[in-house]
């Protein structure tokens, strides 16, 4: 595919170049944009880098994800050349080792790597905040998604049954982008809880499960919406109950942010009345988990009592965002628990 | 690719263009204009053909090994 990587003769056949790539397990499985000597070079001069700049390596296979490596894939996901910056980034922010790749990739559990888009960039872009943003229709937020996701496959070795281990994985595997709604958000973006200036471009990878919805066209104060959505977090078979740990990520709908932000309720009182309410009860847990009192022994000492578990160590771990159109729906998506935590980059150059 | 993007005929992501050849090829020999589904489909309502199947599965990149049946 260049001076450093081999490249193929193939007959200029869509469906011919699928199959190829397809039969070598170079695919997702989905129809892709052949990455032609030409596509390829042409992006790679967009980005402005060198072309066998190594930015990191991937995971399991500890392949060198060099900028034409990434370029490629990325021409393989639909990506525009100016949605590039955003894969090299989320690619790199992949392999910082506090989101743990090496296991993301090989673990049975059905984590995804969800990329979110915070800053001007998300509109320059056009990566969907609002409407269905996490279904079909969003090219930015698919291809990018998809351009992380063909690079963990191609370059870090993450195939399914090989370098992925998953029981039954997960069709956030595909493509898992979005940006946050800001503008309809009460509270203060992710990216400036988490100290970039509110005009900064931000790009976060968080190792999670694809969005579970919490509807609640029910309540009507801020306090039923919050109760509604502890009710969702505290259930049994999530990897943060196993060991109380991790980050896990909650996805207000704005109807619903705004419904609990009226009351009066902060994103810091947000986290807190969800820590505090979204537990699982220690009985009915599996007794194979209870019965040496280890369980309940941590439980206590992290609540000050041992009957309800919390889902993560303190409220400050819970992660909020507000994406979305109006309506009464929010999600959460539990991650891969306390092996990973979120991890975000500045965009340099959107 | 761009034109099918630019005309809200995709999902977002790439798709196979659905040629005269291939959308033949899914159709196997079935009449292109004969109703597929007897039920109008929502939010449209509109009643799908077999051509309109067919260059649906084309771009979802469908084997003419896994053509639709009645």
């Amino acid at each position: 595919m260049s001076a450093h990587d081999a490249t193929v003769e193939l007959e200029d056949s869509l469906e011919e170049i699928q199959a190829y790539f397809e039969v070598r397990g170079w695919s997702d499985g989905l129809p892709f944009i052949p990455p032609t000597r030409e596509r390829v070079d042409r992006f790679v001069g967009h980005l402005g880098r060198a072309a066998d700049e190594v930015v990191c390596t991937l995971a399991p296979r500890n392949g060198e994800a060099t900028i034409e490596r990434i370029v490629a894939n990325a021409v393989m996901a639909g990506c525009r050349p100016e949605d590039l910056p955003i894969v090299v980034t989320a690619v790199e922010a992949a392999a910082d080792e506090a989101l743990n790749l090496n296991a993301i990739q090989s673990t049975t559990h059905p984590t995804a790597i969800m990329i979110l888009i915070n800053g001007p960039v998300a509109d320059k872009l056009s990566i969907a905040s609002g409407p269905g943003c996490f279904g079909p229709g969003w090219r930015a937020n698919l291809a990018i998604g998809r351009a992380l996701r063909l690079c963990l496959l191609n370059i870090g070795g993450g195939s399914p049954g090989d370098g992925d281990r998953a029981t039954q994985g997960n069709p956030a595997k595909l493509a898992f982008c979005v940006a946050e709604n800001a503008l309809e958000s009460p509270w203060e973006p992710y990216h400036v809880e988490h100290g970039f200036a509110l005009d900064d471009s931000v790009v976060t990878v968080i190792a999670c499960e694809g969005p579970h919805n919490i509807q609640d066209h029910y309540s009507i104060g801020g306090e039923g919406v919050l109760t509604t959505v502890a009710g969702a977090l505290s259930q049994a078979g999530s990897n943060h109950l196993l060991r109380n740990t991790g980050f896990p990520v909650i996805a207000f709908g704005p109807e619903h942010a705004h419904q609990v932000a009226v009351d009066g309720y902060s994103k810091a009182d947000v986290k807190r009345f969800l820590w505090e309410h979204g537990r699982f009860p220690v009985a009915r847990l599996s007794k194979e988990w209870t019965a040496d009192g280890a369980y309940a022994d941590r439980v206590e000492h992290l609540t000050g009592q041992r009957i309800d578990a919390p889902i993560t160590q303190r409220p400050e771990n819970l992660q909020v965002i507000v994406c979305g159109r109006p309506g009464k729906h929010s999600c959460w998506m539990p991650t891969f628990g306390g092996d990973t935590r979120p991890v975000s980059r500045l965009l340099r150059h959107g | 690719m761009a034109a099918l993007h630019d005309a809200g005929l995709t999902d977002g992501l790439p798709v196979i263009p659905p040629s005269t050849e291939a959308v033949a090829a899914l159709l196997g020999g079935r009449n292109p204009l004969a109703v597929a589904i007897g039920a109008p489909l929502p939010i449209a309502f509109a009643v799908p053909t077999w051509e309109d199947l067919a260059t649906i599965a084309v771009l979802a990149a469908a084997r003419a090994s896994r053509r639709c049946s009645t």
